[in-house]
């Protein structure tokens, strides 16, 4: 058992600088989600854990183990790490087969045969894998490639696992219960993962906590999914977390209007500390029809996705998404073309990017 | 991964679409230049004046110099093919997976053993230490006070030396290419799985590039059975004969006589068989691990440190380039400078005059003219054709896929002599009329003929 802690990690592909300075403790015994878009970092990062790229500065421990230490010169390699990994393009090794793959890295710790073999048998069944034991990976699926690359790593650590997008090539089912197995097992064992994903679902099902990547490689936030749910630190949290929609307010004479048309009146309150100029955000399933509303629109599209449906609205000019539940009251009556007025709840303001003319 | 058959043309509802011209073209086409060329040879190699005859065939296979050749060809072949593969394996691992310095510089310079002519070698290598006349040969011999000449290079040994500087690159080149296109994921996953570098080497980057080893030393093998240049040069002035030169040999001694051409023949079979066994071992070893290592982000492989070695290596790699490349090549150019066979080479024995002749012949001309000639409308054609052929193997896969396939690769294990020798007999109307190919156009048109059926071959082992 142990946990991962990152100190002031910098690294640089040439004069491409990808991470600076960069510092994350991940507890013992949890699944960190490391959520962030693509190219910010997540994946050099996860190099850097696993010994495949050396950091120009910072430290890095597993449990009280320091792994890479720049200033103590302490740089231990891969096979001495004692991390288990899912590549994001599994990486199964093609010439043996999926028991041998499975098998492979408890060769390495010298574990005695019997034991390697129920090990790899029960990875293999909790990844539905079992049955798959004698085929070369050539015969296999996409997916199914991704599960036995989670075999693999589930018995090749009970200390670390890193994980970078496991499960991309998997169906919606089979997405969920592998989700769940991953749970299940770290429960189990005990084993703290670091879970490197863009896909916030699977990390909302997932993680006892969640970190931000900023694009720039920087972290934004670091709390319990509902923290960073409802409580974004910052606008880029709130964005890339969601769906989301924005609008500029401006003030005119001690009122708040709609920046792109002042007729339009916001008379709802607004944090103090904005003076003239404004951004709000609200979530798609945060607006809800009230015909007394001054701020009207027309519905555009509507799709009905199941469970809920997807509006695009038009609000002068600009095109506003809108969720309602399919049990919302009337929220099936609005038919596309009609005339609605909006009310926007719990909204976040931001400083606006827009200037001032 | 499975390969699905893509017959566009019959999705479509069609009967005859392209894939089927194509196929029909790719068979008539090997039966025109593979087929009857082999049946003249073995035709005439069985038959005599319209009856089966087999005391010539029988009397040409058992004779013990013929059997000495045999023996010869096979020790070579595969010394060669041994040799050359872990030559190749070797830099092309340093280059590909190593940080030894200047690699794009190197890896070039590999190559060019690739685009020279063997005999070209050969020469250079036979002026240098043949027996008491070789240039280095001598200079030891009168440095040291030794009475027989150190090194001999018209030996076996010799053959193989030469042969595996010029045939290794295409071990090197396949090699370097999939380790190229190997996802390095595979390899960083097995160090985190607790294997040292020396393991992954062993258990999971070989392995992986196995295929890439076996069609690099199937063609070196198959190269080296047909080989005819380094053999002849160095081998003839010591009656060391391979079975290419001894079916070169026997047609000379004959001095062109149908009969020293039926022994030719006699004996072509003998190497054809020869080669056949290579191909079917080959092609069983090849089927055993195919598997696709293509995949994933074109990260940058992890290099392997090679610290103190770093710079022993790099040495050992410049003195090879030195002996495989640059001696040979300076030699022939030093040896046209002097201005008598075995003068020595010094200073005053040199002059631009053989150059002077060679630029101001009419035949030199001509030679180019014919060289660039043949060189350009062969490319184009055995590209078209190659290509054609290569496809409807590896796409189309109609029924008698691996008739085609033997077919194709057939004609690149036969010595390029024995093939023409089945042209002109196919091809002359009257066997007895072999002078009407003496002209020029005959020439152009077999060597046309076979330079086709080469490249066919190659392009087809590429894909």
């Amino acid at each position: 058992m142990a946990g991962i802690s990152f100190k002031n990690i910098s690294f640089a592909y040439g004069d491409k600088i990808i991470l600076e300075n960069f510092s994350l403790d991940v507890e013992d015994s949890q699944i960190m989600c490391l959520l962030g878009p693509s190219g910010c970092g997540k994946t050099t990062l996860m190099r850097c854990l696993l010994g495949l790229n050396r950091p120009s500065t910072g430290e890095i421990y597993i449990g009280d183990r320091c792994v890479f230490s720049h200033e103590k010169r302490i740089n231990i390699p891969p096979e001495r790490r004692g991390v288990g990994v899912v590549f994001q393009d599994y990486a199964v090794w093609p010439h043996m087969t999926v028991f041998e793959n499975v098998a492979y890295p408890m060769k390495k710790q010298r574990l005695d045969r019997s034991e390697i073999e129920r090990k790899a048998l029960y990875a293999l069944e909790q990844v539905r894998m079992r049955d798959y034991a004698p085929y070369l990976p050539s015969q296999l699926s996409g997916g199914q490639q991704q599960r036995v690359a989670i075999a693999r790593a589930l018995v090749s650590s009970d200390e670390v696992i890193v994980m970078d997008e496991p499960i991309t090539n998997l169906d919606a089912k089979l997405r969920e219960e592998m989700l769940i197995e991953i749970r299940q097992i770290q429960k189990n064992i005990g084993t703290t993962i670091l879970y490197i994903t863009h896909d916030q679902e699977a990390s909302l099902q997932l993680c006892d906590k969640m970190a931000i990547m900023n694009s720039d490689g920087s972290l934004s936030q670091i709390g319990t999914d509902e923290d960073i749910i409802l409580r974004p630190a910052n606008r880029f949290v709130f964005e890339f977390i969601g769906v989301s929609n924005f609008f500029t307010l401006k003030k005119i004479n001690n009122s708040w209007c709609f920046h792109d048309n002042e007729k339009i009146i916001y008379n709802d309150s607004i944090p103090e500390n904005f003076d003239s100029l404004v951004d709000m955000g609200v979530r798609p399933n945060d607006i809800i029809f009230d015909n007394n509303s001054q701020i009207r629109g027309r519905v555009k599209r509507s799709v009905f996705l199941g469970s809920e449906y997807n509006m695009f609205i038009d609000f002068d000019g600009q095109e506003i998404r809108v969720q309602r539940s399919t049990f919302d009251d009337g929220a099936g009556m609005i038919q596309e073309g009609a005339d609605v007025g909006l009310k926007f709840l719990n909204p976040v303001f931001y400083e606006s990017y827009t200037k001032e003319a | 991964m499975f390969k699905q058959k893509s017959d566009l043309a019959a999705m479509e509802g069609k009967r005859l679409g392209l894939d089927g011209i194509m196929t029909a073209l790719s068979f008539a086409l090997l039966f025109v230049i593979v087929v009857i060329p082999i049946f003249m040879i073995i035709y005439n190699a069985f038959f005599y004046e319209g009856k089966f005859d087999l005391t010539l065939f029988t009397s040409v296979i058992f004779d013990p110099e013929n059997l000495k050749a045999m023996g010869n060809t096979i020790i070579i072949a595969v010394a060669v093919t041994i040799f050359g593969t872990i030559m190749g394996l070797f830099y092309a691992w340093l280059l590909g997976r190593s940080d030894i310095p200047a690699k794009g510089f190197m890896r070039a310079l590999f190559t060019i053993p690739y685009m020279f002519p063997p005999f070209f070698g050969a020469m250079a290598w036979d002026l240098l230490f043949s027996g008491r006349a070789g240039y280095i040969n001598r200079w030891l011999m009168s440095t040291f006070h030794l009475r027989t000449a150190p090194v001999n290079i018209n030996s076996l040994g010799g053959i193989i030396f030469v042969e595996c500087s010029y045939y290794f690159p295409f071990v090197f080149m396949q090699v370097v290419s999939a380790l190229e296109r190997m996802d390095p994921t595979l390899e960083e996953s097995a160090r985190i799985a607790g294997a040292r570098q020396s393991q992954v080497i062993w258990k999971i980057t070989l392995p992986l590039v196995k295929p890439a080893i076996s069609a690099g030393a199937l063609l070196i093998l198959i190269s080296s059975l047909a080989h005819f240049g380094v053999p002849s040069i160095l081998g003839f002035s010591k009656n060391i004969f391979t079975l290419p030169t001894m079916i070169y040999a026997l047609i000379n001694r004959s001095g062109g006589s149908f009969e020293g051409i039926r022994q030719g023949t006699a004996l072509s079979i003998l190497l054809v068989a020869v080669v056949a066994v290579a191909l079917v071992i080959q092609k069983k070893v090849l089927s055993s691990g195919s598997y696709d290592i293509i995949k994933g982000k074109s990260m940058r492989p992890t290099l392997i440190k090679l610290r103190g070695a770093k710079y022993p290596l790099l040495f050992l790699a410049c003195l090879t380039l030195l002996i495989i490349v640059i001696v040979p090549f300076l030699m022939i150019f030093l040896v046209a400078l002097v201005r008598a066979y075995g003068l020595p080479l010094t200073w005053e024995n040199f002059s631009f005059s053989n150059y002077e002749k060679v630029f101001a012949s009419p035949a030199t001309l001509d030679s180019i003219k014919n060289s660039l000639f043949l060189s350009v409308t062969a490319g184009l054609v055995c590209m078209f054709l190659g290509v054609m052929i290569a496809y409807v193997i590896n796409r189309i896969k109609p029924r008698g896929k691996n008739l085609l396939e033997i077919l194709s690769i057939l004609p690149y294990s036969i010595p390029g002599t024995v093939l023409a020798i089945g042209v002109i007999l196919s091809w002359s109307g009257s066997i007895m009329n072999i002078t009407l190919y003496n002209s020029l156009y005959g020439e152009i048109f077999i060597i046309l003929n076979e330079e086709c059926k080469r490249v066919i071959t190659a392009s087809k082992l590429i894909t």
